[in-house]
């Protein structure tokens, strides 16, 4: 693995999943939300296959495995509902879900 | 060490055996799997759409699922293979799976009696399958892969049944707002789980319990890992400080849904929470030098700080919210949040070794209570909205007058959610308080009683309006049938009788199904 050692990887994730959480808060777009909540999960993939890749133990990359099927559900669930919401609000701002005051 | 894929190491004919240990008990969850893809059958084979079968289908398959978890054997079973044990099918699970399957009917029947037809829908009934197979898997979860998949099952098909047929701007809200921040949540779980899982180095929730609890303060990974997660468990069982989706939700599904939501997915949360708090005093036990005990007290110290806290929060927050609610499906949403305060409370006890076994059977005897007095208050705004139009609370004046029986059973619900004698709120309450006093944090427990008292000011407003108010001219009475009555009297019953005598009974049975965990 030449110079590369868990650190990186954990870093690599840490960044990435910053990233994540940056999309989710700043972008004003559901889809853009929606790929946010994907970095984050991508994140915690690569610290999983990460620590799998290190230790020896294939516990990590068995999750991964998961996580990617479980994404690609979450996806599926979370584009239905917006696209149902759009078609009632015309809308797939967030800042126009302000009907309710939470 | 144990690795997750053995079979693919061995022959191929042998697999059938080596499968799996004791694979019979899991026949409820995987009798609400195949509940899933029958009615996806059906419908697809009627092809003709909505159909009243459905849910007749769905309450049956429910009766038959209830049948087996009683019926399944007694002594706690671990079901995995070689030698890897993925869930524990104890007394705990079976208590947390009736509670689960009950609410699961009776939604149902609810939804059947709500004059709407998004019931009678066989994909409507395929969601709520799915969502009680996940519950159930996850109330016997020993390790983390099982427990992610059940609690993303729970999640995703509880943003359905909240998205599900909206016919207002308000319910598509609610149910954007939950998916989003509920994809959050559990990315930030997932995350935490990523640095638990690396850094222990094991999926056993037994065995994470021994080795983050002898964490030194120098590693933070591990203790950034368990806050995460914690997140991850406060965001679905809506408690402090991620409990802001909840009222909106709760507000715009409908209001079986909603009922739904506010117990069986709670319910979920705290049936795995607790199993993992379990695994604490045990491991603190076994600490094998004096250096080590002292270390794991210390740890369990900071996470029994960050439980108080959060349940400090929680119920403060749900109660005050609660007292400007002028819809009543919004103010019982805010009194959701208020009960899994209280429930909270009780959890950090379970960290203590002398009192862990008390505070479970309370968790466990609340909840059971919870379930009858919080659907019978969501039945109620079930038949507000059919025959009134409404959920405000001003559209009841008068009808305590009007139709009495009805009247008083809502009252003795609202008393029982309230926390008063003579009704199995009190005792339920109680029995929550009893190891928090016991272990000495007074302040503590004043906090909750100050939260009961602040409750009854806003569980009283119905009241105030069935009963201190004449019928005017605008009263418009419940069109309830037989049926609507039987069922609001059905749940009042086990609300007023477990309060009057017979508690400890419930208590009793309740303990030793808790006592088997570990």
């Amino acid at each position: 693995m030449g110079g590369l050692t868990l650190t990186h990887f954990l870093v690599l994730g840490a960044l990435l999943f910053s990233t994540g959480v940056l999309a989710v808060t700043l972008r004003r777009n559901a889809i853009g939300v929606l790929i946010g909540i994907e970095l984050m999960l991508n994140a915690c993939n690569v610290n999983l296959v990460a620590f799998s890749r290190f230790t020896g133990n294939i516990d990590g990359a068995v999750y991964a495995l998961f996580v990617v099927m479980l994404a690609a559900a979450e996806a599926a669930v979370a584009l239905s509902i917006i696209l149902h919401v759009f078609s009632h609000a015309a809308s797939i701002s967030v800042d126009d879900y302000t009907e309710m005051k939470g | 060490m144990h690795s997750l894929l053995p079979l693919l190491a061995q022959d191929g004919g042998e697999l059938s055996a080596a499968l799996m240990d004791n694979f019979g008990a899991l026949l409820p969850e995987m009798f609400l799997c195949a509940m899933v893809v029958i009615v996806l059958l059906v419908d697809l084979v009627r092809g003709r759409g909505p159909s009243p079968l459905f849910p007749w289908l769905t309450l049956g398959g429910i009766v038959v699922a209830i049948g087996l978890v009683i019926s399944g054997s007694g002594d706690p079973l671990t079901v995995g293979y070689d030698g890897f044990a993925a869930l524990q099918v104890d007394g705990l699970g079976r208590l947390f799976k009736l509670i689960f399957l009950i609410t699961g009917a009776l939604t149902v029947i609810f939804i059947m009696r709500s004059g709407r037809r998004y019931g009678e829908e066989g994909e409507f009934q395929v969601v709520l399958f799915g969502s009680l197979a996940g519950m159930c898997y996850l109330a016997s979860a020993t390790e983390l892969i099982g427990f992610y998949v059940a609690f993303e099952l729970v999640s995703y098909t509880g943003y359905l049944l909240a998205g599900y047929r909206l016919e207002s701007a308000k319910g598509a809200e609610g149910a954007s707002k939950y998916v989003i921040f509920g994809s959050v949540s559990s990315a930030i779980m997932l995350f935490g789980i990523t640095l638990i899982l690396g850094f222990t180095g094991t999926t056993k929730f037994s065995e994470i319990a021994t080795a983050l609890l002898s964490v030194e303060t120098a590693q933070p990974a591990l203790w950034v890992g368990a806050v995460f997660t914690f997140g991850g468990f406060a965001y679905k069982a809506a408690a402090f400080p991620f409990q802001f989706w909840c009222p909106d939700v709760y507000e715009g599904a409908p209001a079986p849904v909603a009922g739904f939501l506010a117990v069986a997915s709670k319910a979920a949360a705290f049936s795995v929470g607790v199993r993992i708090l379990a695994y604490a005093p045990a491991a603190g036990a076994a600490a094998a030098t004096p250096q080590l005990a002292q270390l794991f007290s210390q740890n369990a110290a900071f996470l029994e700080k960050l439980l108080i806290v959060a349940s400090v929060g929680t119920m403060t927050w749900g109660n005050l919210a609660a007292l400007r609610q002028t819809s009543l499906q919004r103010m019982l949403a805010y009194s959701s949040i208020a009960h899994a305060g209280y429930l909270l409370m009780a959890a950090a006890m379970v960290l203590r070794a002398d009192v862990a076994t008390d505070a479970m059977t309370a968790i466990g005897f609340y909840l059971l209570i919870y379930l009858f007095m919080n659907l019978g208050a969501f039945w109620v705004a079930t038949l507000m909205r059919r025959d009134l139009g409404t959920v405000e609370i001003r559209a009841l004046r008068g009808l305590g007058w009007k139709q009495p029986v009805f009247g008083v059973c809502f009252v003795i619900i609202l008393v029982s959610l309230t926390g008063l004698p003579p009704t199995a709120g009190f005792v339920g309450k109680l029995q929550l308080f009893a190891p928090v006093v016991r272990e000495g944090f007074y302040v503590f427990a004043a906090i909750g009683l100050v939260n009961g008292a602040i409750s009854l000011y806003y569980y009283a407003k119905p009241l105030r309006e069935m009963f201190l108010n004449k019928p005017d001219e605008d009263t418009r009475p419940l069109r309830m049938t037989g049926a609507d009555l039987a069922l609001i009297v059905a749940l009042t019953i086990p609300v007023l009788v477990l309060g009057l005598y017979r508690w400890d009974t419930v208590t009793n049975a309740v303990r030793d199904a808790v006592a088997m965990v570990q």
